[in-house]
């Protein structure tokens, strides 16, 4: 068994100390809209599962599987195919489609316990069935948002970070980066987890300027500089010799 | 240290290019990029202030044809930064000067995808986006720019002086390892090279307007051009040529002649055409206004036989047939073996026929009339005549039959005014051009590979007189850059071509090189040698442009430096340079390789 997963991201590997992430690694990738997170948790498994033989689970709880498959189809990336391969398996967990006609929101008291079951249930399930080393939930924003209380919210996390502990997958949790630009907060997630990488994007005039920073990597020396990326045609490309300028 | 030096962008090396608007900046900048193109470098053009469609324009203009995306590439962060859409050009990535990671981003994807070292990366110019980013690009500079260079490639940035505070250009010029600055004053430009990773600092001044060399009394050099003419009238020596002979293989003229047409095919047939036609009524214009030209170039006797024998028009057939001792020339010179064909040729319509015609041999069946100069010479032969006796009149000649189509002979149809097939018969379609390109490989790979000989003709054997190479590859001193740069690239192109093939058939790089050497003494272009460097004696290429007393104050073997250059970069990932040249009064050519 290899002891880091490639991502085979244009870019990434090189700032990930050449080797990708700790196998059995459980790592948040925060960005703000439009920065290309589900791009990138979708390139980490269709690149998994095309170039390593890594099988991949998608957990949603916010986007429709098809409406994910359609964006991705701009990549060139063949998901159905894919799917029927059993090589990737999409999970939608959406809260909302629990209760698709209430109206009263994506918080539902009462139910918490159910959720976490329901979404660990889940990448048992997946992991299970098609024997998969790459999971991606996304968002686990939504999920959190279940929790109301701060200390809750952190236990269920642990929770789930336990759980991932167990499943020997290297997991990517999606998440909603607060606030753009340089200046930030530092969520309670990152320091739960054990890597973190911020997409994050910069107005410049009216372009938007993208930069990527893997600024927590637990056992591996990584370069944690911003580097500049692009969503390209081919996906996400990181340039890992480029300085990022004002 | 000429202005060739200067144009030539130093390896792993950023330079800046400082100096007020207007300076003359750019147009330095393009002739950068030609250079580069030349030497079979790839090219790579941020552009801020023009769009890159306005960019290849200008330097189409200098001659540069049609290079390939992964020759020449642009980042354009010109459109999108001030806001107008152009089409898609498929060498072209956008960024905007706003945000100088869009720019680094789209330099680094286009080397990516070129995949080749030694890249040449033209900036021009940094002042835009200094203006939207301030200090910032001074980091950029050094982060990226100077890096890039550092990487193997060059990098040559621009900047225009006197726009934003002086200390940030003063920065600027300390990270970069050269600066020239360029100043315009009265009409000459001034470069100042204030450090240099090669050259020395120092000063030099260009005229502004480069004088067009055209054919004029005083470029000739007298002495000369009444030797050759004697030589080739009454066959004297011919000057420069004591050891080599006057002759050469025919291949060579053709092999340069078709390398610059298959570098700018839709302009080089029309301007080689013009060119040879111009060349006699030019002389004789000249031999008209100045008694010295006209004594070194229309001996006693040629001015004797233009008096009593020559018509004052060519009209009528009876008159034409009066152009026999021209024709007698066009055969003693084995260009071909030419008669009049009297009985098909009417009043202002003529017709010739040409057995073993120079021009079209070894095209057999190409698909395209392929006479390049005999038709414009003898248009240009009758408006020089009917000029001298009184007339002026414009005179044009179409080949109507070609080997090259087919034929066992070429006929050409002579008339004074315009011919309307001609623009249709000189421009070559993709395909003939393909195939032109293909029976010049054959050719000189069946000679390199195998010993076969070039192209030999039954009865005019394969050398004809040293005049033809004038019309291939003396016209640079007459058309200026454009034609240069044909014959540059072109043959660039070719050496590369060459080189390439050579090494795929599994020669030694050191066999490879002598094979082609070996083929330049077999086509007599001189007497070439190579130790540390190459040496042309008596180089046809040059030897020809002696009879101009204006010596060139720059090296002019512009076909033999692109081939050799060509070569040489793909057997040994080497340049070569001319540093010497008959052409400037040197005793031999000499290239040396860097």
């Amino acid at each position: 068994m290899p002891d880091h997963v490639q991502t085979g991201i244009s870019g990434v590997d090189a700032i990930l100390g050449g080797v990708g992430i700790p196998q059995g690694h459980t790592i948040l990738i925060s960005g703000g809209p439009g920065s290309g997170k589900t791009t990138f948790a979708i390139q980490f498994l269709y690149t998994g599962a095309t170039e390593y033989g890594e099988p991949g689970l998608y957990i949603t709880l916010d986007e429709e599987p098809e409406d994910i498959k359609k964006n991705m189809s701009q990549f060139g990336w063949d998901l159905d195919k894919l799917e029927r391969e059993k090589k990737l398996i999409f999970i939608n967990v959406s809260p909302v489609r629990v209760a698709p006609t209430e109206r009263a929101g994506l918080i539902q008291l009462g139910m918490k316990e159910f959720k976490l079951v329901k979404l660990l249930e889940a990448v048992r399930t997946g992991v299970e069935e098609i024997g998969a080393k790459r999971v991606v939930i996304d968002p686990v924003t939504i999920f959190m948002l279940q929790y109301p209380d701060e200390i809750e919210r952190i236990y269920a996390m642990k929770d789930l970070i336990a759980d991932f502990r167990k499943n020997g997958c290297t997991n990517l949790l999606i998440s909603e980066l607060k606030g753009t630009g340089l200046e930030r907060e530092h969520q309670f997630e990152e320091y739960l987890v054990q890597g973190v990488i911020l997409l994050r994007t910069v107005m410049k005039g009216d372009k938007l300027s993208r930069m990527f920073q893997v600024s927590k990597m637990r056992g591996l020396a990584v370069d944690n500089q911003p580097r500049p990326y692009d969503i390209t045609d081919g996906g996400i490309e990181v340039y890992p010799t480029l300085t990022v300028f004002k | 240290m000429s202005l060739a030096h200067i144009q030539e962008a130093p390896d792993k090396s950023l330079i800046l290019l400082a100096g007020p608007p207007g300076a003359g900046k750019s147009t330095f900048c393009h002739q950068l990029v030609l250079n580069g193109l030349a030497m079979d470098r790839p090219v790579i053009f941020v552009t801020t202030e023009q769009s890159p469609t306005w960019i290849v324009g200008l330097l189409r203009e200098q001659g540069m044809g049609e290079p390939t995306p992964a020759a020449l590439s642009f980042v354009d962060a010109f459109d999108e930064t001030v806001g107008v859409t152009t089409p898609e050009r498929p060498d072209t990535i956008h960024a905007n000067c706003v945000d100088l990671n869009s720019i680094s981003i789209a330099v680094t994807k286009l080397q990516r995808r070129t995949g080749r070292k030694g890249i040449l990366l033209v900036f021009d110019s940094l002042t835009s986006p200094y203006l939207f980013c301030g200090r910032e690009i001074v980091r950029f500079m050094r982060l990226f720019l100077s890096k890039f260079a550092a990487e193997g490639n060059s990098v040559v940035a621009l900047v225009d002086e006197g726009c934003g505070k002086e200390e940030d250009l003063v920065a600027m010029m300390s990270i970069a390892d050269g600066v020239i600055k360029i100043e315009t004053e009265e009409d000459r430009q001034l470069l100042n090279i204030v450090k240099h990773p090669k050259l020395r600092p120092t000063r030099i001044a260009v005229p502004i307007e480069p004088e067009r060399i055209g054919l004029e009394a005083r470029i000739f050099d007298l002495g000369a051009l009444r030797e050759y003419i004697q030589a080739q009238v009454t066959g004297g020596e011919t000057p420069g040529r004591k050891e080599v002979g006057d002759y050469v293989n025919f291949f060579w003229p053709n092999f340069a002649h078709w390398s610059g047409m298959l570098w700018d095919p839709k302009r080089f047939p029309t301007m080689t055409y013009e060119l040879n036609r111009e060349d006699a009524p030019a002389m004789f214009k000249l031999a008209k206004e100045d008694e010295a030209i006209k004594r070194a170039w229309l001996p006693w006797r040629m001015r004797l036989l233009g008096k009593f024998l020559m018509p004052k028009n060519f009209s009528k057939v009876k008159d034409m047939k009066k152009s026999w001792p021209f024709l007698q020339q066009l055969t003693k010179e084995r260009t071909g073996i030419v008669e009049y064909l009297e009985d098909v040729s009417k009043t202002d319509e003529h017709y010739f026929r040409m057995y073993e015609s120079s021009d079209c041999w070894g095209f057999e069946n190409v698909g395209a009339a392929m006479a390049s100069y005999i038709p414009p010479l003898m248009a240009g032969f009758c408006k020089g005549f009917e000029y001298w006796k009184g007339l002026e009149r414009e005179w044009n000649a179409v080949e109507t039959k070609c080997i090259g189509l087919g034929d066992p002979y070429c006929e050409f149809k002579l008339v004074p005014g315009r011919i309307d097939e001609l623009k249709a018969s000189l421009e070559k379609d993709v395909s003939v051009i393909e195939r032109i390109h293909g029976r010049l490989m054959d050719h000189l790979m069946g000679f390199l590979l195998h010993g076969k000989p070039l192209v030999e003709r039954p009865k005019l054997g394969s050398d004809i007189y040293i005049h033809r190479i004038f019309h291939a590859m003396g016209f640079p001193a007459l058309a200026g850059e454009r034609y240069q740069m044909a014959l540059r690239m072109g043959g660039a192109n070719m050496g590369k071509e060459v080189g390439e093939r050579l090494m795929d058939a599994g020669l030694s790089e050191d066999e490879a090189v002598k094979r082609v050497l070996n083929l330049l003494e077999y086509c007599k272009v001189g007497k070439v040698s190579m130790d540390e460097t190459i040496r042309i004696e008596e180089n046809c290429e040059s030897s020809y442009t002696m009879i101009f007393t204006t010596k060139w104050k720059e090296p002019s073997c512009y076909f033999t430096t692109g081939f050799l250059n060509g070569l040489f970069s793909a057997v040994k990932s080497q340049h070569v340079r001319e540093i010497k040249c008959i052409a400037m009064g040197d005793p031999y050519c000499e290239w040396e390789i860097v």
